[in-house]
């Protein structure tokens, strides 16, 4: 890929498994799901900002379950919320993933003695990436993103499952 | 006007038996659920007590029974006071003050679905807050947590266990 950086004579080519460059598509286009249920959804919206800027990682914000590939479950999973969590996740197309942000979607945090609290949304979609913290900071949550990147570089997408 | 004239001014208001009960957060006027109604309806159309404002409608399991409490406030003259009413904890009932104050509609339906309080002439008494097919009302002492709702395993993980207190 280090050739891309310098200007070609005539028309270049490059050699690489399609994998790769499937793989480098996905990792830097990860549609995210807007999915803020609590306090860790204002940290969000602090990533999407201009400082956090997640936007520079090829995700953008998606309002839609359709469009999404990544969702980020910010805040306390109520059971009430459960099942649409569960709805919301089957929405979405295959291939994707599901970043666990915050104390309280990890376990139910600080309100896990609640009648009402799920402990950990991992009870209810499978979850990739479980980043701890109340709330996590922007820095952490693109650390998360940058982790699902690295999973999704991994992944041999195309191959066919044993 | 302070906290007796108050009760001074709802005795000669209403019929019914008013007993003056005070804690650590102040005075409370205590009523029969039979004499709630017509107590609150004073509190509200009685010149002088002029309580044009619902603050608060909420309730307590204590001991045995349910306390309802109603905050009313007069922006007239300036004065608070709050009305107590205990019912029982199995079948209790109130009467509904929808009509007297809109803003009771919701505060009601709070009461009703923690609580489980029946609340007569609600105009729509539902849960509020919790999901329509959620059973038990969580506020009462003797509530039991759910293990499982909609099939989703809730039960406490091994590690939550070690961090509760025995």
């Amino acid at each position: 890929m280090n050739n891309l950086l310098n200007k070609f004579d005539n028309d270049g080519i490059v050699l690489t498994t399609v994998d790769t460059a499937l793989n480098w598509t996905r990792a830097n286009s990860l549609f995210y799901m807007l999915f803020g249920l609590a306090c860790c959804g204002i940290e969000m919206m602090q990533t999407g900002g201009p400082r956090g800027d997640l936007d520079r990682f090829g995700a953008v914000p998606r309002a839609s379950p359709r469009q999404s590939d990544l969702m980020i479950v910010a805040g306390t999973v109520t059971l009430k919320m459960a099942s649409r969590v569960k709805t919301l996740y089957d929405q979405m197309p295959e291939p994707k993933y599901v970043i666990s942000m915050g104390s309280c979607s990890n376990t139910g945090g600080l309100f896990q003695p609640g009648y009402s609290v799920l402990h950990g949304v991992d009870r209810v979609i499978p979850v990739d990436v479980y980043l701890p913290g109340c709330p996590p900071r922007p820095e952490a949550l693109t650390a998360a993103l940058i982790a699902i990147q690295k999973k999704i570089k991994a992944e041999r997408y195309l191959r066919k499952q044993v | 006007m302070d906290s007796k004239q108050i009760f001074e001014a709802l005795q000669g208001a209403v019929d019914h038996e008013i007993e003056q009960v005070e804690d650590s957060y102040g005075v409370k006027f205590k009523v029969k659920p039979e004499g709630l109604f017509d107590v609150l309806k004073a509190c509200q159309q009685n010149p002088e007590l002029a309580c044009d404002a619902l603050t608060n409608q909420t309730g307590i399991h204590v001991d045995e029974a349910i306390q309802l409490y109603y905050v009313l406030y007069s922006y007239a003259h300036h004065h608070e006071l709050i009305v107590n009413c205990e019912v029982p904890l199995e079948g209790g009932k109130a009467p509904s003050v929808v009509e007297l104050w809109p803003g009771a509609d919701w505060l009601e339906r709070e009461t009703y679905d923690l609580l489980g309080v029946q609340f007569t002439g609600h105009p729509d008494l539902k849960r509020i807050m919790l999901p329509e097919d959620w059973e038990g009302h969580p506020l009462r002492k003797d509530y039991v947590f759910p293990e499982f709702y909609q099939g989703i395993d809730n039960r406490p993980s091994e590690i939550t266990k070690s961090f509760q207190l025995k």
